[in-house]
This record gives structure tokens, sequence and C-alpha cells, in this order.
């Protein structure tokens, strides 16, 4: 064995008597079979000749070079190492090796990391991306797999494992409160990362649940190193008002528990704290840090086994569980220890966390430090036992979904199929204008041919009470379970829900900076505190006309009830129904008129389009012919896309000065037919729509409407961040302000349809000229007669 | 009449049978003959007729029982009750005969116009008949939407107003000229469809009365009024009777461009009746408002037979 020169593949060959060729295929494997017997002997022959196959040549030929390239943020970060430990474990076993590279959190050193990993051949790519979108095109040209670690671009079609970051903050959080505190802050990352946004996501919803304060003053944004954990630290003990604190990186955590020694902040004494990630360093703080622990070995087996399969247009998305790992940082009792291995080989997965009663934290001391966190399982489960129709759980069915929505629903119908292999869904859309006609007729005459319907929820209360919905109240509990209390009430009527609701809703002042520039108007603040008022706007917007903007302001929804409540409102006006049952009409009213003037003037002063339809009015913004424009946010992506691109902004919804500030909400829902023959599908359909997280998303990163599925709400928001960063940076704030301050909803009555179809014909015909006062009172008789009947 | 088309094989009934007179035998024969001819005749005509039981008879019938049938169910006037007293209603009623005295002969006018003009030997005839011809078809709605942009108040059609010096016309956003912009869009559509049955009509007459009255010297308009007008009677006639009755049923514009609006002045009584049935729900009186509208059609259809002269 001492031979100088190189063993070579004829030698092994000669050895085991038999061809090159053959052993070739052996060492190979494939790609002919070799019988076990020449197997075995060449084999043997490769052991006594102390054949090595060359890797490189090997990685010429056959493209295959053992290398996996792995690109995280921060390798100096305790988790990101931990990360790569566990990767590097599972590569290691499989005989491979692993390249690491460190982005520093910046994007261009992660691109030129990308282009030298592909250099080098790498067998597939992992990454931690910095930005939304990480320049990984490159590599899937290459024909490498590709798979996104931790942070996931989940509308991107690369094959992704992440951990439930929702769930995982809002069990911290509701540990947090069982301890009894009160308020609890966070210690959030970069708000542009999708594990921040998520894990503020599942904070607010475990304190709105309970009805605790989630505001400004308890939430701090820093970087995720110790330094930032350190002064987010600062910060907040200088602001004094928070008793526990979830921070949501473990390096932060190190920084927080050092300002608190640094500062006499005795932990968990003053500040009970709840970290994430949970590696073994997290074990030797002092105090041990409580924190989440992600299952490292579950993601490394994971993305190792996605990065063998190439990128594909359905790639797999991997979410893996976390679970809450007790120790003293949160106030817990436990005096030892004890669990001096990997967390993830711990777990006891059979158990159901659950919020511990305060008897309990006292008590608990040894086993049972960690439990699984199956709340994802147990929703699962859920929604595995209403897939079973009660009927037959394995006859194909076909449902029909009526919906104005064209293409919204596609990517979130064809998932459900996955799911629900034996449902077909068949979308039918119409337009937006006729849908409610055309539901009213078909279901009017008992059509059993649609199953699921969109609904827009003041219509609910009148088609329930025509019997025309199937209550769906049963599902209340899972309701609450996951979304917004808002978004309840709209589907709610007489204390039962009759659909399930999608998005909500919120409308902004949308504006040209080109148009505002050009009249050298200062664009309007983004932020709550800076709303300006309808005199300020409408002053300005008559100064861009008279500089070149062909309209100054535009409503999107000309004469539609939805988008002028608010105006009308903020004026000191009534909903426009009152009354017992809401069935007396209100709109004869000085409020109202003066509105009616308003709206007139608005027209016949030029200043917005007279006689252009609803359905033309984004084409007038994008085109650049208007400079403010009153819409939702379904047009931020339109707008993102257009001509118009980076030369819009978005403000708070104006209001009348002297007025309180009014927004409008709520958004469709979907609901099952009574008349449908297959109400289970149906309502598994709607479910899903609604309920689970997935189609939430879907659907409302789409449409661009905010879900009301709250664990869908924090990767909207990020989905949003990563179409227009620099507009929308306020918007997400703004929402929650409008939702929870300002939102007035639509009367809910079962006259609602007749009330709308009056009020929004008395709006055109204000707008086109006519008298406001003789309008309004004409059509205060029309209600008045057309109601009547409902009392 | 299922029963009745039951056609016997040919053999049998075609040939007379060996016994009997010859001539009973024959009479027999012929009966079965035209019993057989009307088996024939009623399995060709039963498509269509159960067609038009389930499709025609069956829902008039069923309008007509709803509305006369109140909310509670019982058999009630209270629809028609409603109905002339409703401002609306009574409003979209003068709304509709507004429109067909104007749009009628307007229309029918412009179609004998351009039949005649382009029976002429005028160049090019080919292209001029099929370009007023082809908005019959494109389909409503997108003709609706088409001229929804014409209509806007900075469209194309008041650019060109403005080009020739017109001061602009707020079409479809002022209660004086919306109906007008839909009687427009009406004719657009309509005329060419009507004119094309004129110039069937125009050819039918033989050449042969126009150049014995130039002989006559007879002038255009003579040959007008004594030739032309008398020899397309009856297509004229069915033109009349069929443009009356499709601009009663005008619906498409008015739902897509203006719901009725400004205040009521395009509310015609088809958007009336869609409005109730199924946006407001109220089927009772949109099956009564149809059935005012069916009496209506049939009068008025009626009186145009009657004013027509001319038995065949």
């Amino acid at each position: 064995m001492t031979s100088p020169r190189r063993v070579t593949r004829q030698d092994v060959a000669r050895e085991a008597r038999t061809s090159a060729a053959v052993v070739s295929y052996v060492i190979n494997n494939g790609p002919r079979s070799v019988a076990p017997a020449t197997r075995q002997r060449v084999l043997d022959a490769i052991e006594r000749t102390g054949y090595r196959p060359n890797a490189i040549a090997q990685a010429l030929a056959g493209g295959r070079s053992g290398v996996l390239g792995l690109v995280v943020p921060d390798v100096s970060n305790s988790f990101f190492s931990a990360l790569a430990k566990a990767i590097e474990d599972e590569v290691f076993q499989e005989g491979r090796v692993l390249l690491v590279g460190n982005s520093a959190e910046s994007a261009a050193r992660e691109a030129r990391l990308i282009t030298s990993f592909v250099e080098r051949q790498v067998d597939g790519l992992l990454y931690v991306g910095v930005g939304h979108h990480a320049p990984v095109q490159e590599a899937i040209r290459a024909g490498i797999p590709v798979v996104a670690l931790d942070r996931r671009d989940r509308f991107s079609s690369i094959a992704s494992v992440v951990v439930d970051n929702f769930d995982g903050a809002a069990m911290a959080t509701d540990h947090l409160i069982a301890h009894g505190h009160r308020r609890i802050a966070i210690i959030a990352g970069p708000s542009h990362l999708f594990t921040s946004v998520e894990r503020i996501g599942g904070w607010r919803k475990a304190l709105k649940a309970q009805g605790l304060p989630d505001d400004e003053s308890l939430f701090v944004e820093a970087p995720f190193s110790r330094a930032g954990g350190y002064e987010a630290a600062i910060k907040l003990f200088a602001r004094g008002t928070a008793d526990a604190v979830l921070v949501t990186d473990e390096m932060q955590a190190f920084g927080v528990l050092a300002a608190a020694a640094d500062t006499g902040v005795e932990v968990p004494r003053d500040l009970a704290i709840i970290t994430f990630d949970g590696t073994e360093q997290s074990m030797y703080s002092v105090p041990p840090l409580t924190t989440v622990g992600q299952p490292l070995a579950e993601i490394a087996r994971h993305a190792v086994s996605l990065a063998r399969t190439r990128t594909t247009e359905r790639s797999r998305h991997v979410v893996c569980d976390v679970e809450l790992i007790r120790r003293r940082s949160c106030g817990c009792t436990i005096q030892i220890r004890e669990n001096h291995q990997v967390p993830t080989e711990l777990a006891d997965k059979g158990g159901t966390w659950r919020p511990p009663s305060k008897e309990d934290l006292t008590m608990t001391k040894s086993v049972g430090l960690i439990a699984s966190a199956s709340l994802a399982a147990a929703a699962l489960a859920l929604s595995a036992c209403g897939a079973s129709p009660s009927d037959d759980p394995n006859a194909d069915v076909t449902i029909t979904f009526v919906a104005p929505h064209k293409g919204v629903f596609d990517e979130a119908v064809a998932a459900f199929h996955e799911e629900h292999p034996n449902i077909k869904v068949e979308i039918q859309i119409l337009p937006f204008t006729e849908i409610a006609a055309q539901t009213q007729a078909r279901l009017g005459s008992k059509d059993t041919s649609i199953d699921v319907i969109a609904v827009d929820p003041p219509r609910l209360p009148s088609l329930a009470t025509k019997g025309f919905l199937k209550d769906v109240s049963a599902d209340q509990a899972n309701m609450k379970d996951s979304l917004t209390a808002g978004g309840i009430a709209s589907v709610t009527w007489d204390g039962h829900q009759y659909g399930y609701p999608l998005w909500t809703s919120d409308n902004f002042l949308f504006y040209n900076k080109s148009l505002l520039a050009q009249a050298g108007i200062a664009e309007p603040g983004a932020d709550n505190a800076s709303r300006w008022t309808w005199d300020q706007t409408l002053t300005a917007a008559a100064k861009a006309k008279t500089t070149g903007a062909q309209y100054g302001f535009a409503f999107e929804q000309v004469d539609a009830y939805y988008a002028l409540q608010p105006v009308i409102m903020s004026m000191g006006g009534g909903a426009g129904l009152e009354g017992e049952r809401n069935l007396t009409p209100a709109i004869d009213t000085e409020q109202w008129r003066t509105f009616g003037t308003w709206y007139a003037d608005l027209y016949s002063s030029g200043l917005s389009p007279r006689g252009v339809a609803s359905a033309q009015m984004p084409d007038l913004f994008k085109n650049g012919s208007v400079a403010f424009y009153v819409a939702g946010p379904a047009r931020i992506t339109d707008l993102q896309n257009s001509g118009l691109a980076d030369k819009w902004g978005m403000a708070p919804l104006p209001y009348a000065a002297g007025g309180k500030v009014v927004t409008p909400t709520d958004s469709w829902a979907v609901a099952v037919s009574n008349f449908s023959e297959h109400q289970t599908a149906a309502q598994e359909l709607a479910r899903y729509l609604s309920l689970s997280a997935d189609g939430a998303t879907s659907t409302s990163t789409k449409f661009n409407l905010p879900p009301v599925n709250q664990k869908a709400y924090p990767k909207y928001i990020h989905y949003i961040d990563g179409v227009a960063s620099k507009q929308t940076a306020q918007y997400g704030t703004l929402l929650t302000t409008d939702t929870d301050e300002h939102a007035i909803r639509r009367p809910s009555s079962v006259g609602y349809i007749d009330f709308e179809t009056i009020v929004n014909k008395a709006f055109a015909d204000i707008r086109n000229g006519g008298d406001p006062g003789k309008i309004l009172a004409t059509a205060q008789d029309t209600l008045k007669r057309q109601l009547s009947q409902y009392k | 009449m299922v029963t009745q088309a039951n056609p016997r094989p040919g053999p049998i009934t075609g040939r007379s049978g060996p016994s009997g007179s010859p001539s009973a035998s024959r009479g027999r024969a012929r009966s079965r003959a035209r019993l057989r001819a009307v088996a024939t005749a009623a399995l060709f005509l039963l498509p269509a007729l159960v067609g038009l039981v389930f499709l025609r008879l069956v829902p008039s019938f069923d309008a007509v029982v709803s509305s006369f049938t109140n909310r509670l169910g019982e058999l009630s006037t209270a629809n028609f009750t409603f109905l002339f007293t409703d401002p609306q209603f009574l409003g979209s009623l003068k709304t509709t005969l507004l429109f067909s005295l104007v749009i009628n002969p307007l229309q029918i006018a412009l179609a004998l116009f351009l039949a005649v003009a382009l029976t002429r030997r005028v160049p090019l005839v080919g292209i001029w008949r099929t370009l007023i011809l082809l908005p019959i078809a494109v389909p409503q709605t997108v003709s609706a939407i088409v001229w929804g942009v014409l209509f806007r108040p900075d469209g194309p059609l008041n650019g060109l107003l403005g080009a020739l010096g017109i001061p602009s016309v707020p079409w479809l956003v002022s209660p004086t000229t919306a109906l007008m912009s839909i009687i427009i869009l009406c004719s657009w559509v309509g005329v060419g469809y009507w004119m094309t049955f004129l110039v069937a009509g125009i050819h039918e007459i033989p050449r042969s009365l126009y150049e014995a009255s130039d002989l006559d010297g007879a002038t255009g308009w003579k040959q007008f009024l004594h030739i032309t007008l008398p020899g397309i009677r009856r297509p004229l006639l069915f033109v009349l009777v069929a443009d009356t009755v499709a601009n009663f049923l005008v619906f498409a514009p008015v739902r897509i461009l203006t719901q009725g609006g400004p205040e009521g002045s395009t509310n015609l009584i088809m958007n009336f009746i869609f409005e109730r049935a199924y946006t407001l729900s109220d089927t009772g009186s949109s099956a009564a408002a149809t059935v005012v509208l069916v009496g209506i059609v049939i009068a008025v259809v009626t009186v145009q037979f009657r004013m027509l002269p001319g038995k065949d």
C-alpha cells in the first residue's frame, strides 16, 4: 500500500477481477446495477488498494460536489451558529461538507456569497435572507436546489423551513400573562424581517385576547445583537412602563440581562423575560432564560432533505412547531439547570401546552419542563375533524364558489384542493356591481348551484333573514381563536354568525408626489398624528389643480356609502339609519345636507371628475391626472406596479375640522348557501379561506386587504412592506390605530341593501349637480316607504 | 300530443289493403296519410311547443300569480296598489313612454332613410351597409361600456365638440341629457339592424315600376311616396312592431351606464323591474310591473296593427 503512484480505478478493477466500468458503477451506485457478490468483491478491492475517488473529478463528471452552501446573516449570533452546527451534523452524516458564509446582514455581501457558492458548484444552497428578495435567482438558474431558512419569502416559489414564530410569541406572552404581568413589552428585531413581524403579531394577539395594552410605549425595535438588546433595555427602563418583556432574539436577551444588571433591575422580580431561539447558551445565563425553543435538529433535517430537489413552481414550505422551555427568567421557580441537552431531544411531544395557572407555577419543579407546543397540531386535528363530511367523507364533490375578486382565490383554492383532494372547487367570478343582484336572484329561486358565496358583510342580515345563508355559529369558538373581534362582529347578526370574515378594510389618502411637488405642496404626514383635515386636503387639491393636475381630488369608490359614511360622520352626521333594528332612515338632517353641499361642490368646482365610473378611477390616478385620491389598501401593489411606482405616497384619511376622526372598516366574508347540496364541503372551504393562516395569507396578499386572521396579519404586513417599503412604513401602525379607535362599521339592518341602493343613488344625483336638499328629502321618503315593509 | 306523435311504419299505412271497395280503401288511405302528416308535424313541433310551454307560458303564468300575491302569500292587489302609488314606478312609466315616443319614430325614420340611400348606386355600398349593421354584432354590454367612455364629461365626444367650438354636453350626468344619450346609444345599435329588413323589402319591389314612373316624369320624392313606401309595407310593419317591443325592453345600457339616474331620468321600466326584483328582492311588485309592461306592449302593438292598412 505504499505505492508512490496514486491508485486508480484500473488498479481496483484488476484486483477485483472485473472491468473499470463495474468499479465505477459500484462507486457511483449506478447507472447499472451490480450483482451483490461482484459488488462486495469491488468494495474489498477498494479497501485493499486504498483507492479514493477523486472528489473534484467526480464533481466535474457527475455534477455533484458533495458540498452544501449555507449563508447566514451573522455567524457570531448564537442562534445562527447553533443552526449551522445542526445543519453541519446533518450534512456530515451524509458524507458531505458544509460551506458557511456570513452575509453580515448586508444584501451586497449576501449576493457575492451566493455567486461564489454557485461558482463552486454547491449541491444545494441554504440561506437565511437579509432582505425581502435574496439574490438566489442565479442559483436557481444554475439548477441548484435552494432552501430559505428562518426568514421565508412565502410568496416566492423557493422552498422554506421556518418555525411558527407567531404561535411561539403568543405562547410566551400568554405565559407572562399567566405569571400575572399586565404590561408586557416587546423588544423586536428589525421590522422588515419576516421573523420580527410574525413575533410582534403573536405578542399583539396574546395581549389583545386578554384586553391588555400593546401601545407604542411597550414596543422597542433593535438589531439582533447583544448591543441592540442592551440599548433597547435601557430605553425600556427609562420609560418605566413594562413589568415583563418578550425579547425576540437570544442575543438581544443577553444584552437585556447585562443592562438589567448594570441598572440594578432584578430579573425576574422587577422584570420578567422570555426570549426566543433556545440554544444551549441561554441555559447558562444568570438567571437562565425562559425561551421559545426552536427545534434545530428538525429544521436541519428538513432543510437538507429539501435541498435535494430542485426549486419548482410549487416548492414545499415546512413550518416546524416551537416549544416553551421554562427556566427562571420568567418567574418560574426552577432551581437546577436540568436540561443539559439539545432542547429538541428532551421535548415531550405528547403534551399540550397550556398557560399554567398561578398555583401551578410555584409547584412546577421537576419534569415536564418542556411541553411541546401543539396548538398548531390541535388546530390541524380540528380542521381534520371538520373535513370529514358527515355523509361520506371520501365521496368526490365539486362545489361552486361565487366571488367578485378575480385571481384572488386561485392560489388558496388550489392549496385547499391539495389538502382535500376529494373536493373540487369551481370559482365563478361576477363583477362587483352585479354580484349582489345575481346571488339574490339565484338564491331567491333556491338555486343549488351556488355553494360558497362572497358577501359584503352589511348585506348578511338581509340574506340571513331570508334564509339564504347557513348559520355557522357552531364555529364561533374557532373564529375567536384565530380571528379579530371586529372580523367576527362583521358577520354576526342577532348573536349568530352567518359567514366567515376574510378581510378588514380602511381608506387612505393616496397622493401623487410629482403633482404635489409641482404645486409646492408639502406631502401629508403618514402617521395618525399628522392627519389632515378635509379643508386642508381640498385646499391643497385646488392648488395642485392650478399647477397642472387635471383633477385635484377623487374618491375611488364614487357615490359609495362605504367611502362617504366616514366623511358624513366626521362632519357630525349620523349613519343614516337609526331607531329600532336600524329601520328608520335619517338622511334628511342638517349634517347630511351640509355633506351634500360639500359633495356637490367637489364635482361642480371641477376638483373631482364628474361622470367617471369607479372602475376607471384607478387608471385616472395611475396615469397622473389626480393629485389626491381616497382609496383602500387594495390599491397598493397596483400603484407600485404602475407607471406611478415610487411616485405615490399614502396618508391617513382626512377628517372634518372640529369633528372626530372616522374611518371605514369591514370587508368581504364568505358564506355557505343554505341551498347547497354539499354544505359540509362548502363550509370546509369557507373555513380554510378564513380560519387557516395559509388560506388567509394567500388571499390577503393577492387582494392587498388586511386579513382578520390574526396569524396571517403579520405575514400580510410583511408582504406589503416588501411591495412598497417606503410608502407603507406607517401603514401597519395606522391601520391598527384606525381599526381600534376610528373605525365605524356600516349599520347592521335587514334593510341595509335597500338603504345602500337608495343612498348611493342619491349621492350620484348630488354629484351630477342636483339640489342636495331636495334629493336627500326625496331619498328619505323613498327610504321610509321602502323600509316600512320590514317593520 | 305525445301519444299522437307515433307514426306507423310506411308499408301498412301507405298501401291500400286487398279487402274492401277501392273507393273506401282510397278514402281510408287518404285519412291515414293526413293523420300521418299531422303526427309528423306534431313530432317536429314538439320541442318548440315544450319550450314554449315551459320557458314562456309557465313563467308568465307564474309572474301573473305572484303579481297578485302579497307578502303573506294571499291573493291580493296590494302589489298593484303599491305600484300605482309609488312615485318611482310612475316616474319610470312616464320615462318609458317618453323614451318610446322619441326613439321609435327616430329609429324607423333613420333606418328608412339609410335603406333608401343605400339601395341607390352608392360606391362601396356593401362596406357602408356592413359598417352600419356592425353595432348589432357587438354585445350590448360592450357597446354600453364603450359609449360610457365616449360619454364621459372629459371623454372623446366632448373633445370632438370642443374642437368644433361647441360647448361640451353633460351627456349621462345631467337629468336633461341622460335620456337623450341613451337614445343615441340605442339607435347606434339598432338602426342598422332595422335598416337591413327595409333594404330587403326595397329589393323586392320590381324595378319596372320605377322605370315606368320615370317615363311618366315622377320625381324621386313621388316615387318614394307612391312606390317605395307601399312596396315595403309589410317589412315596415314588422320593423315598427319589433322595434317598439325592443325599445320597451331596453335594459343593459341603462343598467350599466346610469342605473336609472340622474334623478330617475333614465329609469326605464325594465331597470325598475330588475332593481325591485334583484336588488331589493321584491318579486311581487316586480312581477306586477312586468304584467303592466306586457299589457302596455300588447295595447301599443294592437294599435300599430290597426293603423297600418292592408289585409295581407
